[in-house]
């Protein structure tokens, strides 16, 4: 059916850039995760010798695009991953695409899918049986 | 209140309109047709123009994003979302986009019908057709007339898009299927029109005709030429 290879996955790295992709797996390796101990990560093991500061900025652009929950204990933020690598991924491609989509509008493209609940419902049904029938339909 | 306003303003700026056109035509009726014609023509070109630019620019970037693959020997693009999508943008040369959720969530066959119906857009510059078609949507959008064949025009698009699947191999039922499976964009609303049109060609056995008007090139054509036609009746007439 398919006779080329599929396209890449993308990966973190594709969508957030090389230190916050590190950022992230480091969040994610730790689960609960301050600036201090993501700043000691990314050095101990060289990904990033970045400043406290740079790796505080960077969480605090990933809390504000959602990816990082934070919570305060005491004098520190507490960050945890909102979402798993795959789903976050998912999430961002699709708002991307959507965004992408919405900027330039419905004009710009011709799209294969039509808003069902616009329709007829009498032709909806029809449709709904057409979908389900055996080969016949064909 | 507010209608009365805009009233009041579309009155007063037509009048200002034809109050400039006289002066400069000097009462010439016929060059008074010429010039609203020509308004028309290029008020409906820039509009085209900005749509078929939007299209270019949107497969630009969706290029960038997707990688190229061939499915069942047609030409794709996959994009790496699990948005369930397949749509057809640009301008010379249209690629086709498929997502991979779209990949993900079709059957075999229901997948070949779709990349089938896009390609067939791909193939008739389908994007700059619709934009053409959607250029006049601004003006004439509240002539019920008008806009039932605007409409109607783009269900004849996605019909032909339809029929070219089944001759391809396709069934009506994957086609059906995959209308099921398939996400629209979200934001896609208001001018899409012809939704029963295009739902009752696939559904039903004999094949009903679409719009055979090609309001696309049609319109703009009819209004050319009935600025010649003026102009011919005032050189021949003496008008």
């Amino acid at each position: 059916m398919r006779s080329s290879d599929p396209a890449r996955e993308p990966t973190v790295d594709d969508v957030l850039g090389p230190l916050g992709a590190a950022v992230m797996h480091a969040v994610w390796q730790q689960g609960d995760a301050t600036v201090a101990s993501v700043a000691a990560a990314l050095a101990e093991d060289g990904t990033s010798t970045s400043a406290y500061t740079t790796i505080m900025t960077i969480m605090g652009r990933l809390h504000d695009r959602g990816l990082l929950a934070r919570e305060k204990h005491g004098r520190v933020f507490v960050y945890r991953a909102t979402a798993r690598e795959a789903d976050l991924l998912d999430r961002m491609s699709q708002d991307a695409l959507d965004q992408l989509l919405a900027r330039y509008g419905s004009t710009a493209y011709r799209q294969f899918a039509m808003r069902l609940g616009e329709v007829d419902p009498d032709l909806r049904r029809r449709l709904l049986e057409l979908a389900g029938a055996g080969e016949d339909g064909s | 209140m507010r209608s009365l306003l805009t009233s009041a303003l579309v009155v007063t700026a037509s009048a200002l309109v034809c109050f400039v056109l006289s002066a400069i035509t000097r009462g010439d009726p016929l060059v008074v047709v010429e010039s609203i014609g020509g308004l028309a023509v290029a008020a409906w070109a820039t509009t085209a123009l900005v749509l078929v630019a939007r299209s270019a620019m949107l497969a630009k970037q969706l290029a960038a994003q997707g990688s190229s693959v061939l499915i069942d020997g047609l030409p794709c693009r996959i994009l790496p979302t699990h948005a369930p999508r397949a749509f057809v943008a640009g301008v010379l040369r249209p690629s086709v986009f498929v997502t991979s959720g779209a990949i993900e969530v079709l059957a075999p066959d229901e997948l070949r019908a779709v990349v089938l119906h896009e390609a067939h857009h791909a193939r008739t510059l389908a994007p700059v057709r619709a934009s053409l078609v959607e250029a006049w949507w601004p003006a004439l959008q509240r002539v019920p007339r008008a806009r039932g064949l605007l409409s109607g025009r783009l269900a004849a698009i996605e019909i032909e898009a339809d029929r070219f699947a089944l001759a391809g191999g396709a069934s009506r039922r994957h086609l059906a299927s995959a209308l099921l499976k398939l996400d629209p964009a979200p934001f896609a609303v208001g001018f899409a029109g012809g939704g029963d049109e295009r739902l009752r060609s696939l559904l039903d056995d004999e094949a009903r005709p679409g719009h055979a008007i090609p309001v696309e090139w049609m319109a703009g054509l009819v209004v050319i030429g009935l600025a010649a036609g003026c102009r011919l009746a005032g050189t021949t007439l003496g008008v």
